[in-house]
């Protein structure tokens, strides 16, 4: 297949517009904690990173299949917990050989979630009201069999958390749980199963319609989610080498989170697996940040609380530039995907400013690093609607991109000369080459500027 | 009777001037109205002729893309239907408005509940919601009730009784009479009259002829969004209105040639489900385009659920391709494996993937050939599908990655056929085909009906629409009160022998 066949075309926009705000949202926040704190860019903190996440991987990728087929999973948190219980008891109190009690352990979650699939789909009930019935059952059910202790296992598990890869020093269960990310994403996107989720969460009523039965597909979805889940806990498990009733709590909304940064929507239909790992790792990176930089928790439930927000905002203009009518000219299609980039640069930029002056403020307890933050904020937003303008079309965007240009020629002499702030004059000059050539281009489109 | 004649000299009370309004295709093109002081103006019209456009503008719920409105004297340009109610313009809309869990007064009275310091005061809502429940004769309706315990009639004599309450110069009526019995149109009608008395200007969209000629003062007919023609009631034949209505004969354009048809291709026997499907019957053979008529909404759509087994049967069966044992067909999933395809009434919320691709609509029936093992699809397979029947059914777009939702009505439905074509279904049940959809694309849904029909395939199509089945059918059955009262073949047919057949179940011996 020829290279510039219009799919060919049209997947590259996708994916560049699907992964360019997550991917840039990352770098922009481990570039931030790197300049802030000395010990943070190390080979230790991503490594720290990695082997802490695998079970929020796993959960995340079970919870944005199940809000694919517009659903939601309450009880991870909780079944996670039991799963943990039903582990430790079986090895401990019960003497099983340990692959009995790990199997014994997927069985609970498979069976948590065919239970949450099954009730909800005989007497069509809202997920959120059958799981949120879970999330307290298994929660009750772990402590009622642990008798509310904490549980020891010890070193029966402990090698499933403690084989690293050699080398790279990767845990066995953040491979594990990547090998799933990666295979989750393939399912979805290629496979029969994958597109009846997505069908499903579209338009259950047309699946039926069309003469698929979509109660297997979802009851699959639930208990593949619990599946999920019980693997999660036993890497827990393993990690702490005890099992704890009170674990997994508030382990829903966390994974609920990394799948909408991730782009997931709440009413179903759409979602990726691989967006949500993403998510995660933005959730993690922002977590052992903000701990580096020596913020407490409240603050960072402050700014993660925030982030979601921010990415949900944004996520709303990405869609929209996705669903845009395709542009007529290869020009005006090179003007509005600059558009986008622009869109990105400008957020990136706001989110940048604003968080480097909320971590300048909780290191030095000055409140002037919050007036450059705002002026961050303010540019970023700048340059953000100027992108949203050209990504529309709209021809007063030329005029804000001839100002832009403007201000980043003077703003990134000034800088050069004082030679003082070498960062900012480099991202000005960024900035230049990246405005000039388009507005060249779009001066010359004039007349078929739409 | 037409009542006294409207005072024809003066300023007329609203004036519209070359109004238009686009969506996809012309709603409206240039329409030029006139509506005089205490006159019933109605306004007929086919299916997307612009009746409902037309009335949505005038009531503020549609902004048009250009023309001008005068109210008396002033300029009026409403932004928001609240308003034109405020410029004493209200319009009853034909989708019931009423929220069904609050009482009837508080329905009638919603935005200007009277209340003291924030307090609902209950007395006197009560008071000023029987007064307006007089009105329009539902005295025995405690104003207290919940709008949801009403039958469909009397909450449609609510909804009007809403629109009656308030300072009105203008009310458009969108087909008001279409949920209620015979003394609730006559309670109706004399409430008209008395507005009209009032000097009230009255719009009434209806497809009832008889009510028009009873009611109306003049006529206006539109015709794919265009203004044909407004004749004064009395001094036009209905023929006439008709004749402007349709303004060609259909029937002419997509002549079936009606050749013998093929052996029987489904049977149904005695179907019934509830109140409205009561045993009913027929047969459908390849090589037909077999049309159920009727009026709307008693029983047509139901029965062919019932054939696709999206609803479950209280009694009767159905027969596959001559077959003496009754086919098991009691989801949509078995159907679809015996070869039906049904296409939904409503087909965005029952037929369409509207956020996904045209592709993934186009195969969604079928994967299982287009994947690797059953389990790995194959893109490019998928692709070349979907490019396959986009061609074949002339559907119109750029790639096949298109987003449903971005394409026209008739695309769209084009979308829904090629997914049952490529789920290669030979009884194809089609109903309310070209609802929503402007005349060219219509036109070619009637040309791929045919030509499927002639490819030996058994065809269904429900419709309210009687002349388009009077064009494409080769039989035509009628139903009436949830069973098939006659079955006509073409040159049998004439329109009255159907709308007495659609009318005989209604008549005497109610069982």
């Amino acid at each position: 297949m020829s290279e510039n066949s219009p799919t060919q075309a049209v997947r590259l926009r996708r994916a560049l517009a699907d992964y360019l705000g997550l991917v840039v949202a990352l770098l922009a926040l481990v570039a931030i904690f790197s300049f802030s704190t000395q010990n943070f860019f190390s080979a230790t903190t991503f490594r720290t990173i990695a082997n802490q996440i695998p079970s929020a991987m796993l959960i995340a990728t079970g919870m944005t299949y199940v809000l694919i087929i517009a659903g939601i999973d309450l009880s991870v948190g909780s079944v996670l917990s039991l799963c943990g219980i039903v582990l430790g008891v079986g090895l401990v109190q019960g003497g099983l050989p340990l692959w009995e009690a790990l199997l014994l352990a997927l069985l609970v979650g498979a069976a948590c979630g065919a239970f949450n699939g099954l009730v909800s789909i005989r007497w069509t009930l809202p997920s959120f009201i059958v799981t949120l019935g879970m999330m307290e059952i298994a929660r009750g059910g772990a402590h009622f069999i642990a008798k509310s202790q904490t549980l020891y296992i010890g070193s029966k598990v402990e090698w499933i958390a403690a084989w690293t890869m050699p080398g790279l020093g990767l845990s066995l269960p953040f491979l594990v749980a990547l090998v799933i990310v990666v295979a989750a994403q393939l399912v979805l996107t290629g496979t029969v199963f994958g597109r009846y989720l997505v069908a499903i969460g579209t338009n259950e009523e047309a699946v039926r319609l069309s003469g698929i039965d979509p109660r297997p597909v979802k009851l699959a979805v639930y208990v593949l989610t619990g599946l999920l889940v019980a693997l999660a806990a036993i890497i827990d498990c393993s990690r702490f080498q005890s099992a704890n009733p009170n674990a997994g709590t508030g382990f829903e909304l966390q994974a609920i989170a990394a799948a909408v940064i991730g782009g997931t929507s709440l009413m179903g239909g759409r979602g990726s697996v691989l967006r949500t790992f993403f998510g995660v790792l933005i959730i993690a990176v922002l977590n052992n940040g903000l701990a580096a930089v020596g913020a407490k928790d409240e603050t960072k439930r402050l700014v993660t609380g925030a982030v979601i927000i921010v990415a949900v905002v944004l996520d709303q203009y990405r869609q929209r530039s996705g669903s845009r009518r395709t542009a007529v000219t290869p020009l005006s299609k090179a003007i509005r995907l600059y558009g986008v980039l622009l869109l990105f640069l400008g957020a990136g930029a706001m989110a940048v400013s604003a968080l480097d002056a909320l971590l300048k403020l909780i290191a030095t307890g000055r409140h002037s690093a919050l007036a450059t933050g705002l002026g961050g904020v303010a540019a970023g937003l700048l340059v953000l609607l100027v992108g949203r303008g050209l990504n529309e079309g709209r021809r007063p965007a030329v005029y804000g991109l001839g100002l832009l240009t403007l201000a980043a020629l003077g703003g990134g002499a000034v800088f050069a000369a004082q030679a003082r702030y070498g960062l900012a004059a480099a991202a000005l000059g960024a900035a230049l080459l990246l405005c000039a050539p388009p507005l060249l281009l779009a001066v010359k489109a004039w007349k078929g500027f739409r | 009777m037409t009542g006294p004649a409207p005072e024809s000299g003066g300023p007329p009370l609203l004036a519209l001037e070359g109004v238009a309004k686009s969506y996809a295709s012309f709603a409206l093109e240039g329409v030029t109205l006139e509506l005089r002081r205490g006159e019933v103006h109605a306004l007929v019209g086919e299916n997307g002729a612009g009746k409902s456009t037309l009335s949505k503008v005038i009531a503020g719920l549609v902004a048009p893309d250009a023309g001008t409105m005068t109210l008396g004297r002033r300029a009026y340009a409403p932004a928001s239907r609240k308003a034109a109610e405020h410029e004493g313009v209200r319009m009853v809309m034909q989708e019931l408005n009423l929220i069904a869990n609050l009482s009837v007064a508080e329905n009638l009275f919603l935005d200007q509940l009277p209340h003291r310091w924030g307090w609902i005061d209950q007395g006197q809502l009560q008071a000023q919601a029987r007064a307006v429940l007089a009105q329009v004769g539902l005295d025995a309706v405690h104003p207290s009730r919940q709008v949801q315990t009403l039958g469909v009639g009397q909450q449609q004599l609510v909804e009007i009784a809403a629109g009656l309450s308030r300072k009105c110069e203008v009310l458009i009526l969108d087909e008001p009479t279409a949920a209620l019995t015979d003394p609730e149109i006559e309670l109706l009608f004399e409430q008209i009259r008395l507005l009209r008395g009032r000097g009230v200007g009255i719009v009434y969209i209806s497809h009832r002829m008889e009510e028009i000629r009873r009611l109306a003062d003049r006529i206006t007919v539109l015709r794919d969004g265009r203004l044909v023609a407004t004749r004064s009631a009395a001094e036009t034949p209905l023929d006439e209105i008709v004749r402007l209505m349709v303004g060609r004969e259909i029937g002419e354009a997509v002549h079936r040639r009606g050749g013998a048809p093929g052996p029987v291709a489904l049977r149904a026997c005695g179907l019934r489900r509830g109140d409205a499907v009561r045993g009913a019957g027929f047969e459908a053979h390849h090589g037909e385009i077999l049309g159920f008529a009727g009026l709307m909404g008693l029983g047509r759509t139901e029965t062919m659920r019932l054939v696709f087994g999206a609803d479950q049967t209280d009694g009767g069966a159905v027969y596959l391709r001559g077959s003496e044992t009754p086919a098991k067909l009691n989801s949509p999933r078995e159907a679809v494996r015996a070869g039906i395809a049904l296409l939904t009434e409503d087909r965005k919320e029952q037929g369409l993937l509207l956020g996904l691709s045209i592709r993934a609509n186009t195969t969604l029936a079928r994967l299982g050939p287009l994947a690797r093992f059953g389990f790995w699809l194959r893109r490019e397979a998928e692709r070349a599908v979907a490019e396959k029947w986009r061609d074949r059914l002339r559907l119109r777009c750029g790639t096949v990655e298109q987003r449903v939702v971005e394409l026209s009505g008739g695309n769209q439905q084009k979308v829904v056929l090629a997914k049952w074509l490529y789920r290669d279904c030979d009884i194809l049940i089609f109903d309310e085909p070209t609802r929503g959809i402007d005349v060219g694309a219509k036109f070619e849904i009637y040309g791929l009906l045919g030509q499927l029909a002639d490819e030996g395939k058994a065809v269904l199509v429900v419709s309210s629409d009687l002349k388009e089945l009077l064009g494409i059918c080769d039989r035509i059955a009628v139903m009436s009160a949830g069973r098939v009262a006659a079955v006509f073949r073409r040159g049998e047919w004439t329109q009255d022998k159907i709308m007495a057949a659609a009318l005989s179940g209604y008549l005497g011996n109610e069982s």
